[in-house]
């Protein structure tokens, strides 16, 4: 049985089945259904923590996937397994490549200023003041385009560009 | 990237392995036809190239425990990156492996009716399916930022909703349905 109907949540089954029965009833090739279905099998996966088992999922959908911009939501979520795996670099090629595919994602800018704000801190904690307010620059300026696209969401960045005076 | 290599490749005019030069002219087809029918680009071949499990790259790091093909996600993307600049890998199986994959890459030969880019960013199933997906008014990346003037813009006409509006009135048929039965059955 695939991941995605394991689910024992009674809610997240009917929407799995409800999910499956339109991904069937889509007009789309049979290698778009592929491609999707590996998507929402890695999505299942992340969202339990079965970080291998999602990305070789990921990997199938990028190699089946035709449209550029579908393409971009799963190199955002790569960007987020590495992210959480503390690999911030490599998660910030994706959330970019992400974003060079798909300009209309606030998430993976937030994502991105959020790992900027972290190196900014540690660059505080290091005793690098000039090399922080860089890093802090850059962050603020992620969280702008993030809040330019997306105005009513990120409030704690709103508020921290307004504390720090970047806003 | 090229550090995932030992050894640096050679220029590609300067190799004299025929072998080796057909796999990186396979490799460059390969990757000219994903630009052309997928419109991917070169970087984004080298990061599905480099999906790997990062349990996996730990445990190859700090144990040196290779997996069956002995060659690493990092070492393919070094590779197709030294390729895209040139060069000829100097490791034959990191280029075999590399070649392999690229001419394994699915359904590229039934491409014809690919639309590399189509589709509006407010239709995309992955973007409705991705947890945390913010959605983005049709307007983005306008100067003015709002777009709200164009909100109604794209939206089907009246008779473009009746599926909507058939699946809206199920709640109300079923609602009739039961007090319907329930009026049948204080009859009886």
């Amino acid at each position: 049985m695939p991941r995605s109907q394991r689910s024992d949540n009674f809610i997240d089954k009917t929407f799995t089945v409800v999910a499956d029965i339109l991904l069937r009833a889509l007009p789309t090739t049979s290698r778009e259904k592929r491609a999707f279905s590996y998507y929402r099998e890695g999505l299942s996966a992340q969202a339990e923590g079965e970080y291998a088992e999602a990305l070789q999922n990921y990997y199938q959908a990028m190699r089946l996937e035709v449209n550029s911009y579908d393409r971009s939501y799963i190199l955002y979520n790569i960007g987020l397994i590495h992210a959480s795996n503390g690999e911030h670099s490599r998660a910030l090629e994706y959330y970019c490549q992400a974003l060079e595919r798909n300009p209309f994602l606030p998430q993976a800018l937030n994502n991105l200023a959020v790992i900027y704000h972290y190196r900014g801190e540690r660059a505080i904690e290091s005793g690098d003041m000039p090399l922080s307010t860089l890093l802090f620059d850059k962050a603020a300026d992620y969280w702008r385009e993030a809040i330019r696209l997306a105005p009513t969401s990120y409030i704690e960045a709103q508020n921290w560009m307004r504390t720090t005076g970047r806003s | 990237l090229a550090t995932s290599l030992t050894t640096p490749g050679m220029p590609y005019d300067a190799c004299d392995d025929d072998e080796a030069r057909a796999l990186v002219d396979t490799v460059l087809d390969v990757l000219q036809t994903l630009k052309v029918k997928r419109d991917m680009t070169f970087n984004e071949v080298r990061l599905t190239l480099s999906i790997e499990d990062p349990s996996e790259k730990r445990r190859r790091q700090e144990m040196g425990i290779e997996d069956e093909s002995g060659v690493s996600r990092d070492e393919i993307a070094a590779a197709l990156y030294e390729i895209e600049q040139g060069l000829v890998p100097a490791d034959g199986v990191v280029l075999e492996q590399l070649a392999r994959e690229m001419v394994n890459w699915p359904d590229l030969d039934a491409d014809s009716d690919a639309m590399p880019g189509e589709g509006a960013p407010m239709a995309s199933d992955y973007a409705a399916s991705t947890p945390g997906s913010v959605r983005v008014p049709s307007g983005g990346l306008g100067m003015g930022g709002g777009g709200g003037a164009n909100d109604t813009e794209g939206l089907p006409g009246p008779l473009g909703f009746i599926p909507l509006y058939l699946v809206s009135s199920l709640p109300v048929l079923i609602g009739v349905s039961v007090v319907g039965v329930l009026f049948w059955n204080s009859l009886s």
